[in-house]
């Protein structure tokens, strides 16, 4: 199994909309959840795609049979003036789970905002219940720098969000 | 000549916020200049990029202003500061997140009255007025997102019972100075 970052165009938006439309997904990425249908889900491509402040990626996994769309991985709020970004991710096909994706797809991305984009530092927010991304993202050596209490309702009660920073001279 | 915004947010049934000599009403149209002049003299505490111009104000008022009057759930609420019949400044909540009911505390002082002492006296007054707002929008929390470039600005929120959240670290660079990011927050 491959696993790269490529371009996601219009041609993708059923894929979007049906990820878009998954409370359990939308609960993970502390995402407001919203039924959405393909309409908005090309409207809601081409817009991040239009956003000169966001670079949005698919992550693609190649097996025998061809290459298939499993989820999204966005470097956001992108200030080249402090050099920063954003990170942010999901995997919405739920039979590549732990599968490694994540990782790689993480990975990548990182590369590419320290890289290509020169930037220095790349933060993310998780939810505290998120023990198998915060995991993946201090073994990426992402440190916490703080915790929002009872930023995020969930189902009748509020939880935390977990923020965390890497620089690059610590990628490795 | 622009015509002024309505008196009133949909959202609120009280629109001016007191106490003592100072107050606040929503923001009004004829401010606008006065806005800009102070958000171009401070803007390395803001996280605006470039300097206004008077026509980007206008049609920034006029625009993006003028629809937070029009909308139950507009993304910010801004408010006039005043000390008796001058206004002082001007901030609000921003950023609002309806869903999880929590908003960012903007503020803005004019820039003459901008100094240390004069910061720590209506810092904290604003606070409190903005505080009944969020109150009144039973809101949970309010949070301050600064740049740890004046340590006095983050004196009135400790003293006011908010709560050290976040230290970004190195997360902002400001004439090629790194500076930390501080997020304070309260809850309602």
């Amino acid at each position: 199994m491959k696993i790269t970052l490529g371009e996601i165009s219009e041609v993708h938006a059923d894929l979007i909309a049906k990820w878009k439309s998954d409370k359990e997904l939308a609960i993970q990425i502390m995402s407001q959840y919203q039924k959405t249908s393909v309409v908005e889900a090309r409207e809601w491509i081409r817009q991040t795609l239009d956003n000169a402040g966001q670079k949005l990626f698919g992550i693609f996994v190649s097996e025998n049979n061809g290459s298939r769309l499993v989820g999204v991985t966005r470097l956001m709020y992108i200030d080249l003036e402090s050099k920063t970004s954003e990170f942010g991710m999901y995997i919405g096909e739920k039979n590549v789970h732990g599968k490694g994706v994540g990782k790689i797809a993480l990975r990548l991305t990182l590369q590419f905002g320290f890289e290509k984009l020169g930037l220095r530092k790349i933060h993310l927010r998780v939810n505290t219940n998120n023990d198998r991304a915060i995991k993946l993202y201090q073994n990426q050596k992402f440190v916490t720098e703080g915790v929002l209490k009872e930023h995020f309702f969930n189902n009748g009660n509020y939880e935390d969000i977990l923020l965390m920073g890497l620089f690059k001279k610590d990628f490795e | 000549m622009m015509k002024e915004f309505p008196p009133t947010y949909k959202n609120l049934n009280q629109q001016k916020f007191e106490l003592d000599q100072f107050w606040m009403q929503p923001i009004r149209f004829k401010s606008h200049q006065e806005i800009m002049n102070w958000r171009n003299d401070q803007i390395k505490f803001l996280r605006q990029k470039e300097k206004l111009t008077k026509p980007d104000q206008v049609q920034y008022f006029d625009t993006v202003i003028r629809k937070l009057y029009e909308v139950k759930q507009p993304d910010q609420l801004l408010y006039n500061f005043y000390h008796e019949q001058s206004l002082i400044g001007y901030g609000g909540l921003v950023h609002i997140d309806w869903q999880n009911r929590n908003a960012e505390i903007s503020f803005i002082l004019d820039t003459r009255l901008n100094n240390v002492e004069s910061y720590l006296e209506k810092f904290p007054v604003f606070l409190r007025l903005i505080e009944n707002v969020a109150s009144e929008l039973k809101f949970h929390k309010i949070f301050t997102y600064g740049y740890d470039i004046a340590t006095y600005r983050f004196e009135p929120l400790e003293k006011l019972g908010y709560q050290l959240e976040a230290r970004l670290i190195d997360h902002i660079s400001i004439e090629n100075d790194l500076y930390d990011v501080r997020i304070y927050s309260k809850f309602i």
